[in-house]
């Protein structure tokens, strides 16, 4: 059966070797006569078949009316071709950005249409994995289609191919293309609360200092971006001295450190679920916590910009963060 | 919304369409079929404003059966054109009552697109094939409706031109290519000859001609054929078009023979084909021959018209005995056909066979028995030979040539000649002939149309319907047939100066019975009518008279020799010329594009180096405005916000009113 079937797999792979080479992983892709195919649509392998018809009807009455007519119904099918080429030629695609969101959640991922011509593009289709959208691009225009994706792996999402495809105008040609391109969403791990597994505690006892914390209040310091509101230090503020921020010394009783070493003996993926579910009950405690991967630290913090830059690091393991 | 329903403005496209390329033909069907076709349309407008989408499904079985059996009951066996039409045109119909998603409604357009391009079928007049176009056009747009995202609510203020224009766009795009395969394309010869069934009247010359028949044409100025000789037009008493020849004489009407020695096949000469009888013999042909075409419109009968002694090699055309020219299959298309004819020819000269002999001497005796008496009293006075000229000369001298004869209910040679004295051609040629009969000469009539009108810029000849004509040949030993005109001897201006020269100061002429023709004498009607039959004209001979054979000329003169190899080079050439074209015309468009944006940078430019600001080549435009807004502090909030606006043009980041720019821009004033 394997003897079989190599054929095929072999053949099946040269095309997408193929594919691979002419349209390979980019940024955006902007269409053109390298990356677009067109063939007839179903609709299409119809009409030939009735100015065929038309034709045989004009043959067999000898009129070179009913004949003149099916010729131009053809020539109309070729100008289609080129109508409906048109269509997408010049089009660009790009996937703009989107919210991460756990795996096994939702991920709405825009595909972000640009025409740079001064006609309008209708009835682009896009098709990925069972859903297909539509989009009309105005002149000089943007439009997005909103992909759907039911995520299940963490990490970079790899959008794989997408088809876009449009039969504008008469719905007798299909022009396509298979774009690869790069995106820039983001899954987290999902949530899967779990104790800690290891009992030598690294749940952070014995270690000092942790970091900033929000127990005692250690001073003040020049204010820096993303620092949460209720720790500027307003009195100062309004007397004019500037924007200060108050940092805390952490209990050294409760020194909240994420760790990888904490869940040993796990599967690494339901390791990261752990972790990360352990940073959203932190983060909505209003407790400081930090993170130790292997290869990456993150020290003590809280807020929106510290969850995100850990779910990250959490997201991407083991490739290091880049912040 | 709901990507399969059809929405509104779609419904109404795809009605258009239906109605568009349905209405043409339907004045060749039986009026059931239109009525129901209109009355889905009408249900379904009906249920659509009710809010309702289709009828039952039951309801639907029971309709197709009631057309289908009515198509069945209306045309046996149900072959041809028209029940053809007729079954699309219900079905066109049924299916838009019942259809509400967009799949469904492509076999519509199909339908309704296979309609319109069957149209010029049934009429194949220019006016006609522009609206043949006109549905196929209409019908396309109606396709590419489907194709749109169209919820809008219709109405006409949101009427939007764009999906015609894009469609007219396709087809003016197309319109070369089509020229293009129309005369390279080959023809086939047609694999089975299906006559038109086309249930409209006969025109022109019958074959059975009694009082009454002729005159009645004479009312028609439509065309019967044009002519379009290889030198000069003869002259107008030359021009006698032989249709038909009528030797049956029951003593008021006449018929063809219908006997062996004419009507059986095996005594008309195909070319191209054996024959069991040839008599091409009995025809002597000498002198100069005229060459010319014929252009016929549609007569739906088999009869050709054409000068004495022709031939013609046209595979369809078959040559009778009696000198007449007969196509295979009815006229139903306008068709064109060459002809050679020699003038000069004697016609069964030695001798007529005896059937023949007797059929040609036959006046049906007793039935015309005052004229029989006179005759009779003739011949015993001086004989027979002098019969014919006695007759002319009194016919010149007593008789009267009118288009509005009086009805001879009896005795038809009788009543004319005794009581009535007044005739159309059809009674003077009638009583010469059966008069002839009477004096022992073999005579019969002969049917066809006599002149023709020339025009006056193409040169072409006009023959219209009123032109028919009928006239006599008689037979001598020695001779074979002659021709003798009776309407010569009574109204010889009639043949000499022809038909409407003859009768425009007739107060019987009504003048209002001619379309156009009203309004002859009138210099501006009178070019219209014109310019109008030469374009149809130009119709006939480029493109319905397109053939194999004009296409072999062509292709023999364009490429010296046509081989394969050939013309598939010239294919090829032709298409990559027409792709050549189009890719020029893209990339043109492109530049211009490009150049008005260039267009409105440098007015900008232009403006502010005006006012004194100097420009370096390496200057981006936010230096620019620096130094502008240095200059003129007062305008820099108007200066920076053009230039962010020209900066959005160029870079495209999102589309601007250019036009709005241009003006702000020429209304810039510092200082």
């Amino acid at each position: 059966m394997s003897s079989f079937s190599e054929p095929i797999v072999r053949l099946k792979n040269h095309v997408s070797g193929w594919q691979g080479k002419r349209q390979p992983l980019v940024e955006f892709e902007r269409f053109n006569q390298r990356n677009l195919y067109i063939f007839p649509a179903r609709e299409g392998f119809r009409f030939l078949i009735i100015v065929f018809l038309i034709w045989m009807l004009g043959t067999i009455y000898e009129n070179n009316l009913v004949l003149l007519l099916a010729f131009f119904l053809v020539a109309v099918f070729v100008s289609t071709i080129f109508s409906t080429h048109a269509n997408l030629d010049g089009l660009t695609l790009r996937v703009g950005d989107s919210d991460p969101v756990f795996s096994g959640d939702q991920l709405r991922v825009p595909l972000l249409f640009e025409s740079k011509s001064g006609r309008w593009r209708r009835r682009v289709f896009v098709r990925y994995q069972g859903q297909e959208h539509v989009v009309d691009i105005p002149p000089s225009g943007k439009a997005t289609a909103q992909l759907r994706i039911d995520t299940e792996q963490r990490g970079w999402l790899a959008l794989g191919r997408v088809r876009v495809y449009t039969r504008y105008p008469l719905g007798v040609l299909h022009a396509w293309s298979w774009p690869l391109l790069k995106s820039k969403c983001l899954v987290y791990p999902k949530q899967v609360p779990r104790d800690t597994t290891s009992s030598d505690g690294t749940e952070g006892h014995g270690f000092a200092p942790a970091g900033r914390g929000m127990d005692d209040f250690a001073g003040l310091e020049e204010w820096r971006p993303g620092v949460p509101a209720q720790r500027i230090a307003w009195k100062q503020f309004s007397a004019g001295r500037g924007m200060l921020e108050k940092t805390f010394e952490a209990q050294a009783s409760n020194p909240t450190w994420i760790d990888w070493e904490s869940y040993k003996g796990i599967p690494v993926e339901d390791r990261l679920s752990a972790m990360c579910a352990k940073a959203m009950e932190m983060e909505r405690c209003g407790q400081s916590y930090g993170l130790r991967l292997p290869g990456t630290r993150l020290v003590p913090s809280q807020g929106e910009r510290h969850l995100r830059q850990l779910l990250t690091a959490l997201a991407i393991y083991p490739e290091p963060p880049q912040f | 919304m709901n990507e399969l329903q059809l929405s509104r403005v779609q419904q109404i496209w795809l009605m258009s369409a239906l109605v568009i390329s349905c209405a043409p033909i339907c004045y060749f069907l039986p009026f059931w079929v239109a009525a129901s076709s209109l009355g889905a349309i009408g249900w379904r407008a009906y249920l659509l404003s009710r809010g309702h989408a289709e009828p039952n499904r039951w309801v639907m079985f029971l309709l197709s059966v009631i057309l289908g059996l009515g198509i069945l009951a209306q045309f046996s066996p149900p072959v041809g054109i028209e029940p053809m039409s007729s079954i699309l045109t219900a079905a066109a119909g049924l299916k838009f009552l019942e259809m509400s998603r967009r799949r469904e409604s492509q076999l519509l357009i199909y339908l309704c697109l296979f309609i319109s391009a069957i149209q010029p079928i049934f009429a194949q007049n220019f006016g006609s094939f522009l609206l043949a176009v006109f549905s196929i056009v209409v019908v396309l747009t109606a396709q590419s409706m489907l194709q749109r995202d169209t919820d809008q609510q219709f109405s006409l203020f949101n009427f939007s031109m764009e999906p015609i224009r894009q469609i007219l766009r396709l087809v003016a795009v197309s319109i070369p290519l089509t020229l293009v395969i129309f005369v390279l394309a080959p023809r086939l010869p047609a694999f089975s000859v299906i006559p038109v069934q086309i249930e409209s009247a006969t025109t022109g010359v019958s074959d059975f001609m009694d009082p009454g028949s002729i005159s009645s044409l004479s009312n028609s100025s439509e065309v019967a054929f044009r002519v379009d000789f290889e030198g000069e037009v003869p002259p107008a008493r030359e021009l006698y078009w032989r249709g038909l020849v009528l030797d049956d004489f029951d003593g008021r009407a006449w018929e063809p023979e219908g006997r062996r020695w004419i009507r059986d096949n095996a005594s008309i000469i195909w070319p191209n084909r054996a024959t069991s009888f040839d008599w091409r013999s009995e025809t002597e042909r000498y002198g100069e021959p005229h060459r010319y075409t014929v252009f016929l419109e549609p007569t739906q009968e088999t009869w050709l018209f054409a000068l004495p002694a022709a031939a013609s090699t046209k595979e369809s055309i078959g040559a009778a005995r009696n000198l007449v020219l007969t196509n295979r299959i009815p006229i139903s298309q306008p068709t064109k056909y060459d002809v050679v004819s020699h003038p000069q020819y004697r016609h069964q000269p030695n001798r007529l066979d005896g059937p023949q002999l007797r059929d040609n001497l036959d006046f049906s005796e007793g039935s015309n028995p005052r004229t029989e008496a006179l005759i009779a009293e003739w011949v015993e006075q001086s004989g027979s030979d002098s019969v014919l000229p006695n007759l002319l000369s009194l016919f010149n001298q007593e008789f009267v040539y009118t288009m509005e004869p009086p009805v001879y209910p009896g005795n038809a040679v009788d009543e004319f000649i005794f009581d009535g004295l007044r005739g159309f051609c059809e009674h003077f040629a009638s009583a010469t002939a059966a008069i002839l009969r009477m004096a022992g000469i073999p005579a019969r009539v002969v049917a066809g149309y006599q002149g023709g009108e020339i025009h006056p810029t193409e040169g072409y000849l006009i023959v219209h319907q009123y032109n028919a004509h009928a006239w006599v040949e008689y037979w001598e030993q020695g001779v074979g047939w002659t021709r003798v005109d009776p309407t010569a001897a009574v109204a010889p201006d009639r043949i000499e100066y022809g038909f409407e020269q003859y009768f425009l100061n007739d107060d019987v002429f009504d003048p209002s019975l001619f379309s156009l023709d009203r309004f002859r004498g009138m210099a501006l009607f009178e070019w219209v009518r014109l310019q109008v039959d030469s374009l149809n004209y130009r119709w006939l001979t480029l493109v319905l008279g397109y053939d194999t054979s004009i296409q072999f000329d062509l292709f023999k003169r364009l490429l010296g020799d046509v081989t394969p190899i050939r013309l598939v080079l010239v294919l090829v050439v032709i298409l990559a010329a027409l792709l050549a074209i189009y890719l020029i015309w893209n990339r043109y468009n492109t530049h211009r594009k490009l150049s008005e944006q260039q267009k409105i940078l440098r007015a900008y430019l232009r403006q502010l180096r005006g006012l004194g600001i100097s420009i370096m080549p390496a200057m981006t435009l936010q230096d620019i405005l620096d130094e502008a807004g240095q200059k003129f502090p007062n305008q820099r909030a108007n200066l920076a916000n053009l230039t962010s606006q020209i900066e959005q043009m160029l870079y495209q980041m999102r589309s601007i009113d250019r036009e709005h720019l241009k003006r702000e821009i020429k209304a810039l004033k510092l200082g």
